[in-house]
């Protein structure tokens, strides 16, 4: 009976469990909106999100920054192009840190390094200049590139051992979903 | 300067032979070393070592048999040698296809994108450097991209170009100058306008001059504002008596195009060249737009250049072609071989509309008739309007644009060719992008449904050292080295005839055909693929071929593809490797021929006088510099091909800062 009990209470949690490992992680420079529950999401969000291949990190990144709640669709874009330089960032700090703690990856941060200042020289910049003035193309380029370069990153460890697997495919992934945002502009 | 001569060719297929060395002789030595060992040992032992030399030698084997090219080349060198034709000046040899796979049906090597990189090549100074071309116009660094307002002016023709002065990429856009007397000696001058105004410190972009009767220049350009809005600003020379044109001046009313009601503030750009309204005292200006996703052009009307009435309905509009960007709109002759001026219409003429399509980044134009008095351009073809029919090129192309060349009675035609490596490699090297040498385009009499494009005159001025290959026999599988020394710069013009009976005699070969989805030249048919290899090394491990395709229905009409493939033109994974090419109409009687400009990391591409064009960005990192190299091959399975082509070395158009200013 009890461990009858014990399962039905396990089982009533698991599924609370889930969702929240399924919850966006927080960002917490911009934390505040979340926390206000919002009734009607903008419509221009939903449908944006809705016409990308990853609804759930489109509509997660937007809504964590409060400028989406009155953005076109231009900036939703540059939202999108800015949380990617924030993971590029943290990608170049990581790569830096990793320069010196694990030596035998040498070669391929070296690589990384390479691929990781085209895409915060040239890339982002490319795609912001291309979206704040409204000549999507160059936007999309530049998104487009950023995607080669973090796969040859990624893939210049080989046997998968790469120790930044993690962080190429965020910004990877939203390089993606900017990419399918700035397709709808053109 | 050109000497003209025919080469015996001193290929000797006998050396290849030799040097290749035969894996039987390196078995059979460690073998019998094994065997003369063990002649002391027990039998058990002597059948182990046997059995273990066996097993090893029988991996070594099918290990070189991954790798079998070089040595089967030299076999069937060997088969060959008594199929080469004794008269022609070239010995043409075997080539074993890159795919084993049959003709049709098996699954070739599909074309890649650039999103397919594996890795980041570790690119050399010296591979980089070697990317810059020798006769095509670039900066000396960093970014450039769409050509602007392009005239000639006392002596000198005049480009401008968008052009970002501090780094490789696009952005922070000023205008360039550069002038020349013959469009291809280029001297690069001041920038003609920096962002400094309210009306365009966001952007100098795109524009289009319009040339007065009495010789006055007037230059419509888009500006982006401070607000980030596209407008449309009126320039003009300072001093109209300097050929130079070293200074400009923005009207201080600017802007005198705004976006009108209905068009986005981010859709509104690249104005062209005026035409001369029906009444004569008027002119007509068009830049392109969009409504939803329904691509368009709009017209306005002005008397000084100054005031502007917007036209009621648009010039035309295809639906799903989405923003129009750098819309031009011309007169050609129908009749004549020259070029006309904006104004001209009337009978004999038809009008050219262009658009560059910012959805997909080509270049399209369709040929149509103009009425100005109802503002329509109605497109000969519905079916090949713009944005769905002919392309103008059938490369990495965009941004183009005409101006008429009233010196020279020509219409010529400026196109941005931008990069296909990645950015990394951009700003690696510090530069990116070339325009095209610049091209006439005059109507096409003969088909009466497109124009030909063709390299201007003055390009012939840089060839040197002419060779000459007679009707050269290439078999089926089968290709010839030309050796001309040299190979990063030249001028190509070859011929192909393809052996008539086998070609009436085929009922059908690959009805589907297609240059993009084809895999390229490794892809066999009965009826191609045939042509040239170029910037290809000895041992084929890079190329980039240029070729014909023959497909045939069973009702017995052939098409005629025209290819430019990169699939195989580097090593390095992260450039691009498309396969490049559309059909190409071909008349009774025709050759099929091919001019090709050679210039480092770009390649031109006509064929059939210039029915269809083709710019191509390759990338090698072994074909370059002295390990390039030139073919001939014919890699279908059913036909055989002849071959004619004359070949020159082009040198330097030596393009620099105008001295002493």
């Amino acid at each position: 009976m009890r461990s009858f009990a014990f399962s039905c209470i396990v089982l009533a949690i698991l599924p609370s469990l889930s969702t929240s490992y399924a919850l966006p992680p927080l960002n917490l420079k911009k934390s505040n909106h979340i926390f206000m529950v919002r009734e009607k999401v903008n419509d221009l969000i939903e449908n944006t999100c809705r016409n990308t291949p990853d609804y759930q990190l489109c509509f997660s990144t937007l809504l964590s920054d409060p400028r989406s709640f009155d953005a076109d669709t231009y900036g939703l874009g540059l939202i999108i192009v800015d949380a990617l330089k924030d993971k590029a960032t943290s990608a170049v700090n990581a790569i830096n840190r990793l320069k010196g703690s694990n030596p035998e990856f040498i070669r391929p941060l070296i690589k990384c390094s390479i691929s990781y200042n085209a895409i915060l020289k040239a890339d982002i910049p490319e795609a912001i200049e291309g979206l704040r003035k409204g000549v999507p193309k160059f936007a999309e380029y530049g998104m487009a590139d950023t995607a080669v370069e973090v796969r040859g990153c990624e893939n210049s460890f080989k046997q998968s051992n790469s120790p930044l697997t993690d962080l190429n495919k965020q910004v990877y992934d939203l390089s993606i979903v900017a990419k399918s945002i700035i397709r709808m502009l053109l | 300067m050109a000497a003209n001569r025919s080469l015996t060719l001193p290929y000797d297929p006998e050396l290849a032979v030799s040097d290749a060395p035969l894996l039987e002789q390196s078995d059979q030595a460690e073998v019998s070393g094994s065997s003369g060992q063990s002649r002391q040992r027990p039998v058990k032992v002597l059948a182990g070592i046997f059995l273990s030399s066996l097993f090893l030698l029988t991996l070594i084997w099918t290990l070189f048999q991954g790798q079998e090219e070089p040595r089967d080349q030299a076999q069937m060198i060997n088969a060959n040698l008594n199929k080469s034709s004794p008269s022609s000046s070239v010995s043409p040899y075997s080539l074993i296809p890159a795919s084993r796979g049959v003709p049709q049906g098996v699954s070739e090597k599909t074309f890649r994108g650039v999103s397919d990189a594996n890795d980041i090549y570790p690119w050399t100074n010296a591979m980089l450097s070697w990317q810059r071309t020798s006769y095509h116009f670039q900066p000396e660094k960093h970014w450039m991209n769409d050509p602007n307002g392009p005239l000639f002016h006392m002596g000198w023709y005049h480009l401008f170009y968008q052009y970002n002065p501090d780094s490789a990429i696009w952005g922070n856009i000023t205008w360039g100058h550069a002038v020349s007397r013959d469009l291809i000696h280029w001297l690069y001058l001041p920038f003609a306008m920096v962002p400094d105004r309210p009306f365009d410190v966001n952007g100098v972009w795109t524009g289009s001059a319009t040339i007065l009767p009495g010789g006055k220049i007037v230059m419509l350009y888009t500006g982006d504002t401070d607000d980030l809005v596209q407008v449309q600003n009126l320039a003009y020379p300072a001093n109209l008596s300097d050929p130079l044109l070293l200074d400009w001046i923005k009207y201080p009313g600017n802007p005198v195009m705004i976006p009108p009601p209905g068009i986005g503030k981010k859709d509104f750009r690249d104005p062209t060249t005026a035409w001369l309204a029906p009444d004569g005292t008027k002119w007509l200006v068009t830049l392109g737009s969009k409504i939803n996703k329904t691509g368009i052009a709009m017209v306005y009307e002005t008397s000084d250049f100054k005031g502007y009435r917007l036209l009621d309905g648009v010039l035309h509009a295809v639906p799903h072609t989405g923003m129009w960007e750098c819309v031009d709109f011309y007169p050609v002759s129908t009749a004549g071989d020259n070029g006309l001026d904006t104004s001209a219409n009337g009978p004999g003429t038809k009008h050219v509309l262009k658009a560059s399509l910012d959805d997909n980044k080509h270049d399209y134009y369709a040929l149509g008739t103009y009425d100005p008095n109802n503002n329509k351009w109605t497109p000969d073809d519905p079916e090949l309007d713009v944005g769905i029919g002919l392309r103008l090129d059938y490369g990495k192309y965009y941004a183009s644009k005409t101006f008429y060349d009233q010196k020279k009675k020509r219409r010529i035609l400026w196109g941005w060719i931008g990069e296909t490596d990645s950015e990394a490699a951009d700003l690696m090297k510090g530069w990116a992008s070339v325009q095209t040498i610049p091209r006439t385009v005059v109507f096409d009499k003969k088909t009466g449904t497109n124009i030909l494009q063709w390299p201007v005159e003055e390009a012939e001025s840089l060839r040197f050292n002419a060779t000459e290959f007679d009707t050269v026999k290439l078999e089926p599988g089968s290709i010839a080295p030309l050796n001309i020394g040299s190979a990063t710069q030249l001028d190509i013009i070859a011929s192909f005839e393809v052996d008539r009976e086998a070609l009436e005699a085929t009922v059908e070969a690959d009805v589907g055909y297609n240059c993009t989805t084809s895999g390229g030249a490794a892809s066999r048919g009965k009826l191609g693929p045939f042509g040239l290899l170029v910037l290809a090394d000895g041992s084929l491990s890079e190329l980039t071929p240029v070729y014909f395709y023959i497909s045939k229905s069973t009702d017995g009409s052939a098409e005629t593809h025209f290819c430019s493939d990169e699939s195989r033109s580097s090593k390095a994974p992260d450039v691009g490797k498309l396969v490049y090419g559309s059909t190409v109409p071909v008349l009774d009687g025709e050759k099929l021929s091919a001019r090709l400009l050679v210039d480092h990391s770009v390649v031109e591409s006509f064929a059939q006088g210039g029915r269809r064009v083709i710019s191509s960005r390759v990338y090698p990192t072994k074909a370059i510099y002295g390990a390039a190299r030139l073919f001939l091959f014919n890699n279908a399975t059913g036909v055989s091909v002849t071959a004619s082509a004359k070949i020159w070395h082009m040198q330097s158009a030596d393009i620099r800062t105008f001295p002493d200013l």
